[in-house]
């Protein structure tokens, strides 16, 4: 079986990138009832041009409606839900039973229950079954043991997530960020208080200084080829509020990995690892695949540098000065050595001859954020290409 | 209202009765979180009985999350304790609610959630698993908490309104795992508490049991200040068990047993707030409060 690569985006933009690089289907969240209120540039008709994207490649969209609403929230709701039924989104993603119950009633909407509510077995996925959703995004927190045994118990589609940050605590339980910073974790307003440096007391004394609650971005890349012949039918990408480059990676990789293992082809993961560490900003683990380990944790430093800096896209290829048209996105300047990806081919490593502006003139760099430039470029490349620097 | 306190030790119930509490609850080895006096199944089995012969009303609350690999356990559990005819089972994870229906006994279901029961619409679901009790979830404004209350006449409902509330649950075990990355002994009876760096005004405890680790409050919760609205509205009142000495928590269910709180906050107001009952968390990042 061949399960879905379900990619996220926080724009339209992404949505065109996460569907080119390998994407089968692409989640969003509007600013209502979503958990990422603040990464969503997404409004109705941007919903509609989403799914027209999706649908005229043969893909899917899902949106998201799994806040845990409070009674101002659902203002609007079977308004909404209509709105998003007659833009014909393939699915919402939804915690809330009332929400589940709307969405039900008004009919065309296929349901998927969140992994806000953590559902960690059979019992609840038939019981989310039953009550009509046809997918449950399963908790975080299943080991692949677990994920195998509950698989042969229910029929329900089951995604699981794959990649990018991690809730420290069960979704959906965590009130850190309202006690802490008075921001509703469960109703888009996460402040990652997870995230933050605490000093660990023990018996009311100072004991340690570099205690941290938050776990590693999860990676599994070693589990896809498992949890596909388990019969996992989709794979889930955290993000939507990361970079268009690291949607592209992301997902790029995953997709090679999937199709790689259908394939049977050789699979070295070294290769993959190396891939994502191209555009991943935050140390990454094994996630709770193998239980509650050390490897899963946070300790340290928080940040690491991608191996690889994203400096361009490419809006088009001009055939007679052949030349790459470059939609700046950080500052490079002739002579860096670059790294080319496209959705399709592989990647090509060549230096910046020079670099010209659109109106001819010899720049001694590209500096200006979305700055149109030229490069000379002896081949073809795709739009939504992208450059990246290759670190010295 | 009827007053529901955590038992800690099994020679305490007849004075937990005598202060005022109307129901006791006794937590599981395996399926409790935080407990306070984790008892293995026939422990709580005798619990339940020595309850009943008071007599006095009797719950036991499972309050971890369900996984796959704990349903058999789970259910040969819940077959064995409902024997025992307890007078509720206080479940987190919806799983539960599901099971009991399952087996014939929704009315024995109390839904305790902690964050999902927030709306006036939250609980309508239940009815189809024919569960009539819920608790109210812990963020939520007083206003928010009447609407709610009001309406849903026919569930009887009740709140977690006193003691030490957890704010966070992971099955991640923090400090052992973090004592096993520092080549540290992990002392599991040890009190922990953390700090953020550039806040060292709140101490938020720290609790790791076999389910993982649920991290508190830095001040524990009091309603005294609202307790008569909750008198005429809820069903049940739950008082916590965890952070608080013998003393302070037979205290605290005489003082609403008895409607005489004074001594109580004049002697513990420092370690206390009334959380968000009067205190709007809706706050998105950008938007005024």
């Amino acid at each position: 079986m061949r399960p879905e690569l379900l990619a996220p985006a926080g724009d339209l933009e992404k949505v065109k990138i996460a569907f080119l690089y390998g994407a089968d289907s692409v989640y969003i969240g509007a600013k209502m009832l979503s958990l990422r209120a603040r990464a969503s540039d997404f409004d109705l008709d941007s919903i509609k041009e989403a799914v027209a994207i999706a649908h005229g490649l043969g893909k899917k969209l899902f949106v998201t409606t799994n806040i845990v609403p409070h009674d101002e929230d659902l203002e609007g709701l079977d308004e909404y839900l209509l709105a998003l039924a007659k833009s014909e989104v393939d699915a919402v993603i939804c915690s809330d039973p009332y929400i589940i119950s709307k969405a039900k009633a008004i009919g065309g909407l296929k349901i998927h229950v969140s992994t806000q509510v953590s559902t960690a077995n059979s019992v609840l996925c038939n019981y989310y079954h039953e009550s009509g959703a046809s997918r449950v995004v399963l908790a975080r927190e299943l080991t692949i043991a677990e994920i195998a045994a509950l698989r042969k118990l229910t029929g329900v589609e089951l995604e699981v997530f794959i990649h990018g940050g991690m809730c420290a605590s069960y979704s959906g339980r965590c009130t850190l960020s309202n006690i802490m910073t008075g921001r509703d974790a469960n109703r888009g307003g996460c402040a990652h208080s997870c995230r933050w440096e605490y000093d660990l007391y023990k018996n009311n004394q100072f004991f340690k200084d570099d205690f941290q609650i938050a776990s590693k971005d999860l990676e599994a890349l070693k589990f896809i080829p498992k949890l596909i012949d388990i019969g996992v039918d989709s794979f889930k990408i955290e993000g939507r509020m990361k970079s268009l480059h690291y949607i592209a990676t992301v997902v790029r990789t995953y997709r090679r990995l999937i199709d790689d293992h259908l394939a049977k082809r050789k699979i070295d993961l070294d290769f993959y690892y190396k891939e994502l560490s191209r555009a991943e900003n935050r140390p990454f683990g094994p996630g709770l695949f193998e239980g509650s380990r050390v490897e899963s944790q946070l300790y340290g430093t928080a940040q690491k540098e991608p191996s690889q800096e994203f400096v361009g896209m490419v809006l088009g290829y001009d055939l007679e000065a052949k030349e790459a048209i470059i939609e700046q996105r950080n500052h490079f300047r002739p002579h860096d050595r670059v790294e080319m990806i496209s959705p399709a081919g592989d990647e090509v490593t060549f230096a910046v001859e020079w670099i010209k502006s659109e109106s001819g003139v010899l720049l001694d760099a590209a500096r200006h954020p979305l700055e149109i430039v030229r490069i000379p470029l002896a081949r073809p490349v795709e739009a939504y290409s992208l450059l990246r620097k290759v670190s010295s | 209202m009827e007053i529901v306190a955590i038992v800690k030790n099994l020679s305490e119930i007849d004075e937990l009765l005598a202060l005022g509490a109307n129901t006791l609850v006794f937590e599981s080895d395996r399926f409790s979180r935080s407990a306070v006096l984790p008892l293995s199944k026939d422990k709580l089995i005798s619990a339940i009985n020595t309850t009943k012969a008071k007599p006095a009303k009797v719950y036991i609350r499972l309050n971890t999350i369900i996984k796959e690999s704990d349903l058999d356990e789970l259910k040969v559990l819940l077959d064995e304790i409902l024997e025992a005819e307890p007078d509720g089972i206080v479940f987190h994870d919806l799983t539960i609610g599901v099971i009991l229906n399952k087996m014939g006994h929704p009315e024995k279901g109390i839904y305790q959630p902690g964050t999902f029961n927030t709306h006036k619409h939250s609980l309508a679901f239940l009815t189809n698993l024919k569960i009539e009790r819920a608790t109210i979830s812990k963020e939520i404004t007083m206003d928010k908490l009447v609407n709610l209350i009001k309406n849903n006449p026919r569930f009887k409902l009740s709140l977690i309104g006193h003691g030490s509330i957890d704010m966070f649950y992971s099955n991640r075990k923090m400090l052992s795992l973090y004592h096993e990355y520092k080549g540290l002994a992990y002392e599991s009876d040890a009190k922990y508490q953390i700090a953020e760096k550039s806040r060292h005004t709140e101490f938020y405890p720290l609790i790791e049991d076999q389910s993982g680790t649920s991290i508190f409050r830095p001040k524990k919760l009091h309603s005294f200040k609202v307790i008569d609205t909750f008198k005429a509205l809820l069903f049940e009142f739950f008082i916590e068990r965890n952070q608080m000495t013998d003393t302070e928590y037979y205290q605290a269910i005489k003082a609403y047993a008895s409607g005489d709180y004074f001594d109580f906050l004049r002697q513990y107001n420092d370690e206390y707030d009334d959380g968000v009952f009067t205190d709007e968390t809706f706050l998105r990042k950008g938007e005024a409060k």
